[in-house]
């Protein structure tokens, strides 16, 4: 993930420059899109998780809705005979509960809806296994008077090259699912060694003590490469993002979104006490 | 037709009319190209025949020759004029301040002008070949004031070039400047012809070409990344510059590399008289000079630095994410020039610039520049002069990631070296040019190590060889009527040891060959014709017209709207083909109020083919496959310039106005139609004036407008991990608001008495953007602060109003 990393320092460079700089609300008369396109976000998990992926539209840019579910879809995946269906549980969201992804597997994906076929297909990588993980205080570039810490992780990394990781947390056993929170490893620099408290997700919390957990879930390249495109749409950084232009995914036909198989990795909860790392 | 009626027509619907014939016509540009090889191969026969006819002893033609130079410093002075009044043969002085006439036998007025010097007339005894040298007098009028450029209102009728904008370093000077750093290539931006790339960016847009497209010469060597600061300041230190040309399109064929434009600075050569030192003392940076005899009139020296020191004000910050960065630049520029015997002179230059970028121990960046040149000027006879001259130029790029678990550290490095001679023949009527030039390329995309030094990957070096020759002329065909062409071959050699991907329609890899080292893998050549030609109709006005042919072998690898300092070039290759530019331009040049003002008004034309775009969302970090990542296509663009130009007199500067149009067209973006380029700025408008009030006190003011730069916005939105993701119809298919503010600055010496003082200073202050205009540098989108579903519209301007105060000394 050396892109991100440039654009990490991009961000804070363009934050150095921006000095001078001052923005201001506009109101903009937008073009509405001619054809709404189908949005497809899947995951297929080596957990004990519900199977999940989620249909919806896309919306108006200017809209202050949630963009609509897509129901009465048929959805499936198939890891080589195998064939899953997943089921509408809500409008937009296809579930199969008893099922579970293994590692080194490819699952084909294929959704049928109004005369229309879109397939994709991932294969699931092998896990980083969290052995635990520690806080540490995080206060640079953080406002001083709400308290931040640094989630730093031991675990080892797989021979295999080319792994590539993301890196969600839970507080108080509410996982954040926001791409903005993640944290990103390519074994690009540490194949195949033992991470000592390799610093990743930064955590806020004013609670005088709480509960921690961070999980690994191993995904493909292109997966990653995907995330890396969202994040130069969500926020160009001014100066240095390639023209715009719309992230397409692995699904085909079409469709904008992406479907990924992963193999998780959960570390204990780990208890964080604010008396530890802030003297009063 | 006059400028006014010109005016009228620019500003009326039937400009509309005209810029949509001028685009049906630019689609047929490209086919004239042979015939403006016949025209320059025919043309050139009559010098050649000329010179089959070189007077020899006892002939009744001589040659007269010299150099024109500052006769208070030793500076050659270059575009000045050199007349025969009894013949009315006027030349003007090259770049090294030399010429050369040819006349019959007799007696002549030779008379030598330069603005801001006093007129110089001999009286002239032709009964052999005669070498005369002019220590001009710097006129008393403009004496430690406004000296404005370096060429006669004359020559701006007579020249058969056009397309050309020449300052020196003192114009600049006087423009007011943002926080105070006075910059060439800020001041080439104010030019008509010129769009600036993002307001505060040295990068620009010539005529529709991009940013990557302007070659630009230091000393006659590449400068490949000419930003500091990411692009806030240019590598030009004008305190070490001497002049500075902007050849916008009729490009003189001994140039060659870049489509749309040649910026040829070259720098001051040292004063060979006496010692002295200047200087100035800025709101973010400081600067020296020293320059001064090595030998008393035959040899000089001059040394040049300069230091920001902007991260000390950083550093006040209470903001942890602000203070303890690191962020400034240094530059250093010397030269030194021998003037060996009246026959030999060598002039050594070199440049080091760095800027360095830290962000706490977590992050850093740094970039340079290194480059050096060498150049032997030998007149073997009068009329025959050979210039040789040889240059390296190094950029390199080093970032360290010093976050995480995968750290690492970036090297990437560009090497250029290059070796030319040109042969000048001047035969009193015409000047034949002949010349042979070779460029090594070396480029290595980087090398990433961790932080242990560990090597994990090593990218293949690209190595190329870019040759070229030419042959030009400039025919006096009669006194009314100036032809100048030129012929120029040209190539990319690409060398082993390479590997080369060979793709398919999908831009899938299917294959790939091994090139031993030393092989030449793949190689282009190709001809660029060049034509121009001035016709004088009276004394005060001229047409004149052109068309070239430029080709640009090498590229950078970037896909942002600005320039990056981490954009490594490629050449063309296998999978990449040679960019091609055809250009046709016409003006009417008039000079007005007793030739106080220079007048022109100029309309071009211009086919791009083989233009480099990359595909969506494309991956140019550490691709060992980039090529596959390139998308190409055409490019057309069309416009009208006006320039009107005051360059005497107490009150001086000049009014431009642009209408254009630039357009690409690429098959896998916006689904193959036409869109707007992101520099494309229909309406172009800028106000250059400095007014003396009294010897001490001076005002500068600059007005600029232009349209809003095209910009992509979205249309729809998806979601993807509880983000809102953007969907796009058309490639810029909004624009920015129009754009326009007003900088003020006042000058005025501090000495009462400035000519007697040994010490003498001076302080320019100066407001960037005085009514402090918001002009949107970008439009964002984020999340409502309130309803997390909604994105509210940003629009982020660069700079408010920015006051900054300059002392300049000099003793």
């Amino acid at each position: 993930m050396k892109s991100i990393a440039i654009r990490k320092l991009l961000a804070a460079m363009c934050a150095v420059l921006l000095l001078t700089a001052c923005e201001e609300k506009i109101d903009l008369n937008l073009d509405q899109e001619q054809f709404s396109r189908l949005v497809v976000e899947g995951w297929i998990k080596d957990n004990t998780e519900t199977q999940t992926i989620r249909l919806t539209r896309t919306a108006p840019y200017d809209s202050n809705a949630p963009c609509p579910p897509v129901t009465g879809a048929n959805v499936t995946v198939t890891a080589g005979e195998k064939v899953v269906v997943f089921y509408e549980t809500r409008p937009g969201v296809y579930q199969a509960s008893d099922f579970r992804g293994e590692p080194g597997t490819t699952y084909h994906l294929s959704i049928h809806h109004q005369n229309n076929h879109y397939t994709a297909a991932s294969t699931m990588p092998v896990a980083f296994p969290i052995d635990s993980v520690k806080a540490t205080r995080f206060h640079f570039g953080m406002p001083a008077d709400i308290p931040h810490y640094q989630l730093l992780v031991y675990g080892q990394e797989d021979p295999a090259p080319g792994q590539f990781y993301i890196f969600q947390h839970a507080k108080n056993g509410q996982w954040n699912d926001t791409m903005t929170s993640w944290s990103f490893l390519s074994d690009f620099a540490i194949n195949g060694q033992y991470l000592k408290g390799a610093p990743m997700n930064i955590i806020e919390s004013e609670s005088e003590e709480f509960t921690v957990q961070l999980r690994s879930l191993a995904v493909e390249q292109e997966y990653l490469m995907f995330i890396d495109q969202c994040f130069y749409s969500y926020m160009p950084d001014m100066f240095f993002s390639p023209p715009p232009a719309t992230v397409t995914g692995n699904i085909s036909g079409g469709a904008l979104g992406y479907f990924a198989a992963t193999s998780v990795s959960t570390s204990q909860p780990l208890v964080v006490r604010k008396r530890d790392h802030f003297t009063q | 037709m006059n400028i006014t009626d010109i005016l009228l027509f620019l500003g009326s619907p039937s400009a509309a009319n005209f810029l949509r014939s001028m685009a049906s016509a630019v689609q047929n540009i490209k086919r004239w190209h042979w015939v403006a090889v016949l025209v320059t191969i025919i043309a050139l026969t009559i010098p050649v025949v000329s010179l089959a006819e070189e007077p020899g002893p006892g002939s009744d033609s001589y040659s007269i020759s010299g150099v024109v130079k500052d006769g208070a410093t030793g500076d050659p002075l270059p575009w000045s004029t050199v007349y025969l009044e009894e013949i009315g043969l006027g030349a003007h002085t090259n770049h090294d301040g030399s010429f050369s006439l040819k006349a019959p036998r007799g007696e002549y007025t030779l008379r030598v002008s330069h603005v801001g010097y006093e007129t110089q007339t001999v009286q002239v005894q032709l009964v052999n070949h005669t070498k005369v040298d002019f220590p001009m007098i710097q006129d008393a009028l403009t004496l430690g004031s406004v000296v404005v450029t370096a060429r006669s209102s004359r020559e701006h009728i007579e020249e058969a070039s056009m397309s050309v904008i020449r300052f020196n370093s003192e114009t600049i000077k006087k423009i007011p400047a943002l926080m105070g750093e006075t910059d060439l290539l800020k001041s080439i931006q104010l030019m008509p012809g010129v769009q600036t790339g993002a307001e505060g960016f040295s990068g620009f847009s010539v005529r529709g070409g991009s940013t990557d497209q302007n070659l630009m010469l230091l000393d006659g060597a590449t400068v490949y990344n000419a930003s500091h600061l990411m692009g806030f300041f240019s590598v030009f230190n004008s305190d070490a510059i001497n002049n500075i040309s902007l050849y916008k399109g009729d490009i003189p064929a001994r140039f060659g590399g870049r489509l749309a434009s040649l910026v040829d600075v070259q720098m001051k050569e040292g004063n060979n008289q006496q010692h002295q030192g200047y200087g100035g003392i800025g709101t973010i940076s400081s600067r020296l000079t020293l320059e001064g005899p090595i030998s008393k009139g035959k040899s000089s020296y001059i040394i040049s630095g300069r230091r920001t020191y902007a991260d000390l004000f950083l550093r006040l910050s209470n903001d942890s994410l602000l203070n303890n960065n690191t962020l400034w630049f240094y530059d250093l520029n010397g030269k030194m020039a021998f003037h060996i015997n009246p026959k030999n002179k060598l002039t050594i230059s070199g440049y080091n610039g760095m800027d360095m970028f830290a962000f706490r121990n977590m992050m850093e960046m740094h970039w340079s520049n290194r480059i050096t040149s060498v150049n032997w000027h030998h007149m073997a006879s009068q009329a025959l002069h050979l210039e040789v001259s040889g240059f390296t130029s190094r950029y390199r790029f080093g970032m360290k990631n010093m976050m995480g678990a995968s750290g690492f550290i970036w090297d990437s490095d560009m090497l250029d070296h290059g070796l030319r001679g040109d042969l000048s023949y001047y035969t009193g009527d015409h000047t034949v040019r002949v010349g042979l030039q070779a460029i090594h390329h070396r480029f290595h995309p980087g090398k990433i190590r961790s932080l242990d030094r560990e090597m994990l990957l090593n990218m293949e070096e690209s190595k190329s060889w870019e040759p070229a020759g030419y042959i030009s002329a400039e025919l006096k065909v009669s006194p009314a009527f100036t032809l100048q062409t030129g012929l120029r071959l040209s190539g990319i050699m690409n060398v082993g040891e390479a590997t080369v991907y060979h793709y398919n329609d999908n831009y899938t890899v299917i294959d790939t060959t091994y090139h031993k080292k030393g092989e030449v893998y793949h190689s282009d050549f190709g001809l660029e014709p060049r034509i121009s030609a001035a016709y004088i109709l009276n004394e005060h006005s001229s047409l004149k017209g052109s068309y070239s042919r430029t080709r640009q072998y090498v590229q950078p690898a970037s896909n942002s709207t600005s320039g990056m300092p981490f954009d490594i070039w490629f050449p063309a290759s296998p999978n990449v083909r040679t960019q091609v530019s055809d250009q046709v331009s016409v003006g009417y040049f008039r000079n007005l109020f007793q030739q106080r003002v220079e007048g022109s008004i100029e309309l071009y034309a211009k086919h791009m083919d083989n233009q480099i775009d990359f595909k969506h969302n494309a991956d140019i970090f550490f691709n060992e496959m980039i090529e596959g990542e390139i998308r190409t296509g055409i490019a057309r663009a069309w416009g009208a310039e006006l320039l009107l130009r005051k360059e005497v007199g107490r009150v001086t500067g000049w009014i431009g106005y642009t209408l254009s149009k630039v357009e690409r067209q690429i098959d896998e973006v916006n689904e193959g139609r036409w869109y707007r380029a992101h520099y494309d700025k229909p309406h172009n408008l800028t106000l250059v004036v400095n007014a003396e009030a009294s010897k001490r006190l001076s005002f500068g003011a600059t007005v600029v407008y232009n349209t809003g730069a095209p910009i992509t916005l979205p249309t729809g939105r998806w979601e993807h991990a509880g983000m809102i993701m953007p969907s796009y119809s058309e490639r810029n298919g909004y624009r920015l608001p129009d754009y326009h503010r007003m900088d003020l600055s006042a000058t005025i010496q501090l000495n009462r008495r400035a000519r007697e003082s040994r010490v003498k200073s001076e302080l320019n202050i100066s407001v960037y953007n005085v009514y402090n205009r918001k002009n949107p540098f970008t439009i964002f989108f984020a999340p409502d602060e309130k309803d997390g579903h909604t994105m509210q519209a940003y629009s982020l301007s660069m700079f408010g109003a920015v006051p900054s105060v300059t002392w300049n000394f000099r003793f």
